[in-house]
């Protein structure tokens, strides 16, 4: 009976400490979690501007057109003989000191400017007696620039940006010159 | 004959035996009872209830069922211009039934294809925080890569959507930056290639929201994130510890 007692306080004994070491503090704490991501290619390119020409006698209508990805600015350099002149027509053209002709709006990719019509006024080449040629050439070059946005959020062109190798050297090689080596030379007889 | 079968040693020891192995089974479940003695907590512990939410721009894209219910920046088409400012704004919702405290981990990177290069800078793509003062930034947790916020307030139960960032900026270096290498080089001259290095790259932004319970928020924050939370008398994290010197370990 007492041997009976003995195994049986052992067993309880032994339960107890089983119980007790089983008891291990809580390791379930209420947790949550959402996640999502989202991945976007970029393209950055040189080439927007592409022109064409048409018109007849002393008019010369040029259309451009930005053929490329991502918005950009353009503008037009007519180069012609210094004693020939012209004047322009064209809605959101505007024509700066340095000589170009600037599209004043954004183009988007695909999208067109309006066209931009030269008179040409040869006068005073007709005037020069120095002249001798018969006809002369017209040429005319699109140039395209990034947009970019200054600190105020308002977009500007990138006609001054300039690139350069990841150890900050600055290159001799700016951005417009790409849409230059681009660009269609024509002439016009006159 | 029946009694001293039941007060035999062996069968004794054979009880305590499958008791052990039973009560040892047992363990675990045992501490999710014992967690789950608050009523409110009872009443949501059925895992298949919404817990955090994530949006962006208002629209849901993320749920605690796990499930992608969309993708960020879908919203990006070919207008998307490099150094313009978008809204982006992404905010998280506490849809459980108890106070949290909440942790965010945004990753930017850009790859090439399916494949990460490590090259290209990720702070190039700006993703600007809404309150900056709202939240506390984990440096020792963060990267170039990967940046660790936690909110320094808890998060009421049901409570409005709380705002992560507010846009997003590609900044327009990435136009400038180039890399030159020799094609041709003969007596006549040399050709050199230049290429961006950024074209045709992707840039990635993973956002990933973390909750835990407020209550015992420190040892929930110890074993489920691995950090040390200071947190005030008033509930607010004051700060973010890795490793503290002095702090018992209770196992």
């Amino acid at each position: 009976m007492k041997m009976n007692k003995k195994v049986i306080s052992l067993a309880a004994c032994a339960l107890v400490l089983i119980v007790g070491l089983s008891v291990k503090p809580a390791m379930a704490y209420f947790t949550a979690s959402v996640s999502a991501n989202g991945k976007v290619a970029v393209a950055i390119d040189d080439t927007h501007a592409k022109i064409t020409e048409s018109g007849s006698g002393q008019t010369k209508v040029i259309s451009v057109a930005n053929t490329e990805q991502t918005p950009c600015y353009v503008r037009v350099a007519v180069i012609m003989p210094e004693s020939i002149s012209a004047t322009y027509v064209g809605e959101g053209w505007s024509l700066d000191a340095d000589g170009y002709y600037y599209y004043n709006s954004i183009l988007q990719p695909g999208e067109s400017a309006t066209e931009l019509t030269l008179s040409i006024d040869t006068t005073n080449a007709l005037a020069d007696a120095k002249l001798t040629y018969a006809d002369f050439n017209v040429i005319v070059i699109p140039e395209s620039a990034r947009v970019l946005y200054d600190e105020n959020e308002k977009p500007t062109a990138g006609w001054d940006q300039k690139i350069y190798t990841e150890e900050n050297t600055e290159s001799n090689s700016e951005t417009s010159s790409e849409a230059s080596s681009e660009a269609n030379s024509e002439g016009g007889n006159n | 004959m029946k009694k001293n079968f039941l007060l035999n040693k062996t069968t004794i020891l054979a009880a305590s035996a499958v008791a052990l192995l039973g009560l040892s089974a047992v363990g675990s479940t045992r501490a999710a009872i014992n967690a789950t003695t608050n009523e409110a907590i009872v009443a949501d512990f059925a895992t298949s209830n919404v817990a955090v939410s994530l949006y962006e721009n208002e629209e849901l894209i993320g749920n605690g069922k796990q499930e992608e219910v969309n993708s960020l920046l879908g919203w990006i088409d070919n207008s998307f211009c490099i150094g313009k400012t978008y809204e982006e704004k992404i905010s998280f919702q506490n849809g459980e039934d108890y106070d949290a405290y909440a942790r965010v981990i945004i990753t930017k990177s850009w790859y090439e294809g399916e494949k990460k290069d490590q090259s290209l800078n990720p702070a190039l793509i700006d993703l600007a925080i809404a309150d900056s003062d709202a939240w506390i930034i984990d440096e020792a947790a963060s990267t170039p890569e990967r940046t660790v916020y936690y909110y320094k307030s808890p998060v009421a139960a049901k409570a409005d959507p709380i705002a992560i960032t507010n846009s997003l900026t590609v900044n327009d270096v990435i136009t400038e930056i180039v890399t030159e290498s020799t094609v041709e080089s003969t007596t006549a001259g040399t050709t050199i290639q230049t290429t961006y290095n950024y074209d045709g790259k992707s840039f990635s932004i993973d956002v990933q929201v973390d909750e835990i319970q407020t209550h015992n928020a420190y040892d929930a924050a110890r074993a489920s994130w691995g950090v040390y939370l200071d947190i005030d008398e008033n509930g607010t994290i004051q700060g973010v510890a890795h490793e503290t010197e002095g702090q018992t370990n209770e196992n």
